[in-house]
C-alpha cells in the first residue's frame, strides 16, 4: 500500500513539475493561436522572425476557426496568446462582442491603401485575406450523369437548381457551422433579398443529398463520388485539389459571396506590442504572399503574386456583401433556413 | 472511525483520494455548470433542431444498445460456451473496434459502402446511401458490441459449468439448457453491459460526426457549437443535456441491476466439458460472428489502403509517402503514447486504491468517492475537457499547454472502466481473509500488501489498457487542451482530416492503432493468463 501510494504521489509531483518553470518574461516574441493550416503558419511566423527580429511562437493552430475562438473564451481569465489569425470576420466580430479583444488598428492599411471597407468597423478586427465561394464538380460523375442529358458544366447558382442534379448536390448546415451561415446568407445578398435568397434555398432544397455539418463538407464527398456537385471556400478548395489531387473541377460563379479573414489582438495579451507588430506584417506584401501561396486566399493588398490555378481576384465576380446585417440576422435568418429545409 | 485513528497512513490516503477526486472530477464539471447563463439555457432548449437532436439521441441509444448488446451476446456465447471453429479468431477480431481514434474509421465506412463504395458499388453494383441513421447503426453496433462482448464473456465464464452440466444430465438439451439456465444467470451482467453501452452511445461524437449525414445527435450538435460557432456555452448546455440520461441509465444501473448479481466466483473453474452444443446452431453462432468479423476486417482495411494508396476513393495508386509523413509527426504519436501510458497508469492506481478503499472501509464520503469513481464515465469528452480548460489554466491550479493536464484529465475520464473492475475484484476476494488476517494483528497496508494486491494484479492491468487505449484513441477530451507544446496524434489527424490530407490522417492512425496493439500484445506476454480485459 505504501509503496502504491507513494508511486501515486510521485506521479502526482512530476505532473506537476511538467507545469511548473512556466514562468513568461517579457522578451521579444508573440504568441500565435491560428485558424489556418500548418504550413501557413508556420511560414508566417518564420518570415515574421526575419523580418522583425520577433520570435513568434504558434502556440494553437487548429484550421476550425471555431474551436479556437472557443479556446480563446474559456482560457480569458488567463489569456496566453496575444493574436488570433484567421477564421471568418463573424468570428472575430463575435470575440469582440464578448470583450475578448482589444482595438487597434494598423497603420499600414492607409500607408498601403487598402480598402478600409474590408475592416471592422468598430476597430477590433483587422481584415487581411479574401476567400470566395466556389462550386466544385465531379468531373467523372458529370460525364457520365449529367453530360449525356446536353447540360453544360454546372458554372452558375443557377446551374444547380436543374433537375437532373436532384438528390446530387452537397451543401452545408448554417445551423452548426458559421462558414456556412456566410454562404447561406451570400444567396440573400446575390439575389437582392431575403425572399429571393430563400426563394433560391427553398428550390435547391429537393436537390440537396445532405447539409454537412462543416463549411467545407461538400470536398471530399464530391471527390469521392457521393454526390456530383457542391459548393465550399474557393481557396480551400482549390488548395486541397492541388495537393491531393481531388478529381473535381473549381469554378467561382459569377456574383459569389465571400468572406473576410480576420486577425486580432486579444484583451489581456502578454506581448501587446508584438500582436501589433504582427498584425502589421499580415498586411505585408511578403505575408500575403505567403497564404497565397500555401492557403490559395487572396491577400487584401493588391499587386501580391498569386499560385498558378488562381483567378486573379479581379476576375471573381463578388455580389454586394453586407457584413452586419449579415451579423444582426443570424438568428432570424437560421429559423427561416430551418423552416425551409426542416432541418 | 476508531481504526482510521489507529492507522493515519489510511487516513492520508482516504484524504488524498477524495480530494483528488474534488479537484480533478468535481470542479471541472462545476465549472462548466455554472459557465452558461439561465436565459442562454432556455434559449437552447427551446430551440426545435436541439429538440429534435434529444430525440435522435434516445432513438439511437435504443437502437444501438440493443444490437451491440446482442451481437456482443452471440460473441461472448460462442467464445465462452461453445466449441464453434475459430472463435480464438472471432475473438481476437472483436477486440478492433476498441481502437476507433476520431473521423478515420467513420470514414473507412464511406469508402466500403457508400454510394462510391468498394462494396456496395464496385462489388455489389449497388448505389447505397450511407448517410443517416441506418449508417449510424451499423458503425456504432460494430463500435460498441466489443465492449458488451466482452464483459458478457467474463459473466458468462464466471458461471459455474456445473449448473449446465447437471442441467444437462436431468435431461435439457440446447436450446432449453440455454434458456433456462445459462440466460437467466447472465442476465444482470448482460443488462450491466448493456448499460454501460448506452451511455457510450449517448457520449459518441467521432461516428456521427461523419456518417450522420442531416441526423442530427446531441453529442454532434455540442461539438458543432464549437467548432461551427465558437459557442461554448451552447455546447455546455447540450453536454448537461446528455447528462440527464446518460445519468439516469447509471443511476438505474447502480440501483437496480448493480445489486442483483447472481454470479459466484470461487476463484476456481471446474473442468467440465460444457463446449457441446447442436450442430445446426453451432454453424448458426460461426456464420453470425463471421459476418460481423469480415465487416471488421473489411473496415479496417480500408483503413489500411487509405494510408498507402494516392488517392481515398478515385485513385488507387500505391504510395508510401503518407507512411513516410508519420516519422515527421514523431513528437505526436510519442506525446501519445507518453502520455496514455501514464493516464492509463494513474487511472488503473488511483481507481484500484479506490476500489480498495469502498469495499473494505467504512468511511465518511465512502459514497461520494463510489459516484464520483463512476460519473466519468456519463460525460462527454468535450464536457470535461471544457471543464478542464476553464478551471486548470488559471492560478492556482495554471498547467495551459503541459503534458499534465492532458494527462490528468485523460486519466480521470477513465477512472469508471477500472474502479468498476476493482470493485469486482475485490468483491471476488473473500473478507474472511482479510478478517482472519486483521485479527492476527496485521495492519491496514499490511493486509493490502501481502493479501490484496498479489490478487488484483490482473484486474489491474486490465484497467491500465483499457484505459491506455481510450486514453490514445480519444479527441473530444484533448482538443480543448492540446497546444503545440503538449500536441497529441488523434489532435493532429483532425488537423489533417480538416486540412484534406486524408491519406496521411489515415497513416497516422494506423500507427496509433499499431501501437496499441503492441501495448496489449506486450501485456498479454508479460502477463499471460491473468491477463483478462474487461473481466467484470
Amino acid at each position: 500500500m505504501k509503496k502504491m501510494l507513494l508511486v501515486l504521489l510521485v506521479f502526482l509531483i512530476a505532473m506537476s513539475a511538467f507545469g511548473a518553470g512556466q514562468g513568461e518574461t517579457a522578451e521579444k516574441k508573440v504568441v500565435i493561436y491560428a485558424a489556418l493550416d500548418e504550413k501557413t503558419t508556420s511560414e508566417l511566423a518564420a518570415a515574421f522572425k526575419e523580418a522583425t527580429g520577433f520570435t513568434a511562437e504558434i502556440a494553437l493552430q487548429i484550421e476550425q476557426a471555431g474551436t479556437v475562438a472557443a479556446r480563446i473564451k474559456t482560457e480569458a481569465s488567463n489569456p496566453r496568446a496575444d493574436v488570433l489569425i484567421g477564421g471568418n470576420s463573424n468570428f472575430h466580430s463575435d470575440l469582440a462582442r464578448g470583450g475578448f479583444l482589444q482595438k487597434y488598428t494598423s497603420p499600414v492599411i492607409k500607408e498601403a491603401g487598402i480598402n478600409p471597407n474590408l475592416m471592422d468597423p468598430d476597430g477590433y478586427w483587422t481584415g487581411w485575406y479574401l476567400g470566395a465561394l466556389c462550386l466544385l464538380y465531379n468531373e467523372k460523375l458529370y460525364n457520365e450523369k449529367i453530360k449525356p442529358l446536353g447540360l453544360k458544366p454546372p458554372t452558375t447558382w443557377d446551374d444547380l437548381l436543374d433537375p437532373a442534379y436532384k438528390g446530387r448536390v452537397i451543401a452545408s448546415n448554417p445551423a452548426t457551422t458559421g462558414g456556412a451561415y456566410l454562404m447561406m446568407a451570400a444567396q440573400i445578398f446575390r439575389l437582392g433579398s431575403e425572399r429571393a435568397g430563400f426563394d433560391y434555398i427553398r428550390k435547391l432544397h429537393p436537390n440537396v443529398a445532405q447539409y454537412t455539418k462543416g463549411a467545407n463538407g461538400s470536398i471530399p464527398l464530391v471527390s469521392q463520388g457521393e454526390a456530383i456537385v457542391g459548393f465550399a471556400w474557393g481557396h480551400d478548395t482549390l488548395k486541397q485539389k492541388m495537393q491531393g489531387n481531388l478529381p473535381i473541377v473549381v469554378v467561382f460563379p459569377k456574383d459569389t459571396g465571400f468572406e473576410i479573414g480576420g486577425a486580432s489582438v486579444l484583451k489581456g495579451a502578454p506581448h501587446a506590442e508584438a500582436a501589433k507588430k504582427f498584425l502589421d506584417f499580415l498586411l505585408s506584401p511578403a505575408a500575403g504572399k505567403i497564404n497565397a501561396r500555401n492557403g490559395y486566399r487572396y491577400p487584401v493588398r493588391g499587386g501580391v503574386e498569386l499560385p498558378a490555378g488562381v483567378p486573379p481576384f479581379e476576375q471573381v465576380k463578388l455580389a454586394p456583401w453586407d457584413l452586419k446585417k449579415a451579423d444582426e440576422n443570424v438568428d432570424k435568418w437560421k429559423k427561416e433556413w430551418a423552416s425551409i429545409t426542416g432541418m | 472511525m476508531k481504526r482510521i485513528a489507529k492507522e493515519p497512513f489510511l487516513a492520508v490516503v482516504m484524504l488524498f483520494i477524495i480530494s483528488c477526486l474534488f479537484l480533478f472530477v468535481i470542479y471541472p464539471i462545476v465549472r462548466v455548470f455554472l459557465y452558461p447563463s439561465g436565459k442562454e439555457l432556455i434559449t437552447v432548449l427551446s430551440h426545435p433542431r436541439y429538440i429534435k437532436a434529444i430525440f435522435n439521441s434516445l432513438f439511437m441509444v435504443v437502437l444501438s444498445t440493443s444490437s451491440s448488446a446482442f451481437v456482443g451476446f452471440v460473441f461472448a456465447y460462442t467464445i465462452a460456451r461453445t466449441d464453434v471453429p475459430l472463435r480464438k479468431y472471432f475473438k481476437l477480431i472483436s477486440l478492433l473496434p476498441l481502437f476507433s481514434p476520431p473521423f478515420m474509421v467513420a470514414f473507412s465506412y464511406i469508402m466500403m459502402f457508400g454510394k462510391n463504395g468498394i462494396i456496395t458499388a464496385k462489388l455489389l453494383g449497388l448505389s447505397v446511401n450511407i448517410f443517416g441513421w441506418h449508417g449510424l447503426w451499423l458503425a456504432q453496433t460494430i463500435a460498441f458490441f466489443p465492449i458488451a462482448a466482452l464483459m458478457m464473456e467474463g459473466v458468462l465464464q464466471s458461471i459455474p459449468p456445473s449448473l449446465e452440466y447437471a442441467g444437462r444430465n436431468l435431461g435439457a438439451t440446447g436450446f432449453t439448457l440455454f434458456k433456462t439456465i445459462t440466460f437467466p444467470l447472465a442476465r444482470p451482467g448482460v443488462a450491466g453491459a448493456a448499460l454501460l453501452v448506452s451511455i457510450q452511445v449517448l457520449a459518441d461524437f467521432g461516428n456521427p460526426i461523419m456518417i450522420s449525414g442531416d441526423f442530427s445527435v446531441v453529442a454532434t450538435e455540442a461539438w458543432m457549437r464549437i467548432e461551427g460557432w465558437a459557442d461554448v456555452s451552447g455546447a455546455a448546455i447540450l453536454s448537461l443535456v446528455l447528462l440527464v440520461p446518460s445519468f439516469s441509465i447509471f443511476l438505474f444501473q447502480r440501483l437496480w441491476v448493480g445489486k442483483k448479481s447472481y454470479v459466484t466466483i470461487t476463484g476456481k473453474s471446474t473442468q467440465i466439458d460444457i463446449r457441446r452444443i447442436g450442430s445446426f446452431m453451432r454453424w448458426f453462432l460461426f456464420a453470425f460472428c463471421s459476418v460481423f468479423s469480415l465487416l471488421i476486417l473489411l473496415v479496417y482495411l480500408a483503413l489500411f489502403m487509405g494510408a498507402f494508396v494516392n488517392g481515398w476513393g478515385f485513385d488507387w495508386t500505391p504510395t508510401l509517402r503518407y507512411v513516410r509523413e508519420i516519422f515527421s509527426r514523431s513528437t505526436e504519436v510519442t506525446n501519445s503514447l507518453v502520455f496514455s501510458l501514464l493516464a492509463g497508469g494513474g487511472s488503473a492506481l488511483f481507481s484500484m486504491v479506490a476500489a480498495y478503499l469502498v469495499s473494505r472501509k467504512k468511511f465518511f464520503l465512502r459514497r461520494f468517492v463510489d459516484f464520483t469513481c463512476i460519473l466519468p464515465t456519463a460525460l462527454p469528452g468535450i464536457f470535461l475537457g471544457i471543464g478542464y480548460s476553464i478551471a486548470f489554466t488559471r492560478p492556482p491550479v495554471d498547467l495551459h499547454g503541459t503534458a499534465a493536464i492532458i494527462i490528468l484529465s485523460l486519466m480521470f475520464w477513465n477512472i469508471a472502466m477500472g474502479y468498476q473492475t476493482g470493485i469486482g475484484a475485490f468483491q471476488q476476494i473473500s473478507p474472511s481473509f482479510h478478517e482472519a488476517a486483521s485479527n492476527l494483528g496485521a495492519s491496514s497496508m499490511r493486509i493490502f500488501k501481502e493479501i490484496e494486491i498479489p490478487l488484483i494484479k490482473g484486474p489491474f492491468f486490465s484497467a491500465f489498457i483499457v484505459s491506455f487505449i481510450r486514453a490514445i484513441t480519444t479527441l473530444s477530451v484533448i482538443v480543448f487542451l492540446a497546444t503545440s507544446k503538449n500536441v497529441v496524434a488523434t489532435f493532429s489527424i483532425m488537423n489533417l482530416v480538416s486540412d484534406g490530407f486524408y491519406g496521411k490522417a489515415a497513416a497516422l492512425t494506423c500507427s496509433l492503432l499499431i501501437i496499441a496493439f503492441l501495448v496489449l500484445g506486450i501485456a498479454k506476454l508479460a502477463l499471460g493468463k491473468r491477463f483478462e480485459l474487461f473481466k467484470v
